[in-house]
């Protein structure tokens, strides 16, 4: 027999991260604003629960998988477009100023820019 | 007994696909050897590659390195097609029962192999990406004309949208020489980009993306639309 506990259970992925928590009977939105600063979810992270686009207001069932998609990879080209990083730098200087200003946790990429943009321009 | 000839395309020969070529094909080579591996790039091998990838000699990277590849593995299948991928060709590249291995370093040239895919009856993409540190494997499988695993662009709006120039367009060149990247976090994504290829060649695919980061020390595989095991086609 399942526990009550059990039964509130949601899954959450974002990029490398995931949680099981007690969420069923949230919306999406609401988890969203309370997850970001943990999982660092952006803003433009697509939410998908069990294989499928929801909107911010879907509300979550015992046992979905929610998702908040990271973007995909590119090639590291955020750091030196969008923070201004002087590409006629020796490689190994722009590398080790992109590294002395990445946060500890791995941002969503809007995040990064926003966060980048504000170190930098200290 | 070996398996039926089949064609696995690699596309982007850079700092993943440097990194991934040599291994992918000593395992052709030594497990699959009726494949026939195909290396395709329109870039020219220039001195500051040398910091992330092995440089035999200039020219055009496909090329080059497919020559190297095929002075070293006896029974294997090695070409290269020293062109970009674009609306243009793509569909003469990339044809019904390959294997795709996408390591190129821009959405665009994703978007474009994703949707010509999109219309094939049995194809497998592998695509890796990655920033400085952090990265991602996507699969996208078609099989028998149905999908099995998402196309890069159902879950990836940025690669959906991705409308910019394709490399060997005006404007691409300054982008690359803009974007540090780290030859460990190449090696990362190649690294994953086999092992999805592993994976779908023995029909035990788990997942659908998974995503790494190496300061974390973590990879994370995502299902979205079941936990199905992708069989291996005959």
């Amino acid at each position: 027999m399942a526990t009550p506990g059990v039964m509130s259970m949601v899954a959450v992925v974002h990029g490398i991260h995931r949680l099981t928590l007690p969420l069923a009977g949230r919306a999406v939105g609401g988890v969203r604003h309370a997850l970001a600063p943990v999982l660092n979810i952006g803003a433009e992270a697509m939410a998908v629960v069990n294989g499928i686009a929801v909107g911010e207001d879907y509300v979550l069932a015992p046992d979905d998988h929610l998702e908040f998609v990271r973007l995909a990879g590119e090639k590291g080209a955020i750091f030196a477009q969008d923070v201004g990083v002087c590409p006629s730098h020796p490689v190994e200087e722009r590398i080790r100023t992109c590294a002395q200003v990445k946060p500890p946790h791995p941002l969503s990429t809007a995040a990064k820019v926003t966060r980048w943009r504000t170190i930098l321009s200290r | 007994m070996t398996s039926p000839r089949f064609d696995v395309k690699v596309i982007g020969v850079g700092g993943t696909g440097g990194a991934l070529v040599p291994f992918l094909a000593r395992f052709l080579d030594a497990h699959e050897p009726s494949a026939r591996l195909t290396l395709i790039d329109g870039d020219e091998f220039e001195a500051r590659n040398r910091e992330r990838q092995a440089v035999p000699a200039y020219g055009n990277k496909a090329t080059v390195v497919a020559a190297e590849l095929a002075r070293a593995c006896d029974r294997l299948s090695v070409r290269a097609v020293p062109e970009y991928v674009g609306e243009g060709n793509v569909a003469t590249l990339v044809e019904d029962g390959d294997y795709v291995l996408l390591a190129v370093d821009n959405h665009p040239t994703r978007r474009v192999v994703s949707d010509h895919c999109g219309r094939l009856r049995d194809v497998i993409v592998i695509s890796g990406g990655n920033d400085l540190h952090d990265g991602n494997v996507q699969v996208f499988i078609r099989q028998g004309g149905e999908g099995r695993c998402a196309p890069l662009t159902r879950y990836h709006p940025e690669i959906a949208r991705a409308l910019g120039p394709l490399p060997g367009d005006d404007g691409c060149d300054v982008q690359a020489a803009a974007s540090p990247q780290l030859l460990v976090t190449n090696l990362a994504v190649a690294s994953a980009m086999l092992n999805a290829f592993y994976a779908c060649l023995r029909g035990m695919l788990a997942y659908e993306e998974v995503y790494f980061d190496i300061l974390a020390g973590r990879m994370n595989p995502v299902v979205r639309g079941g936990t199905r095991q992708w069989p291996r086609r005959e």
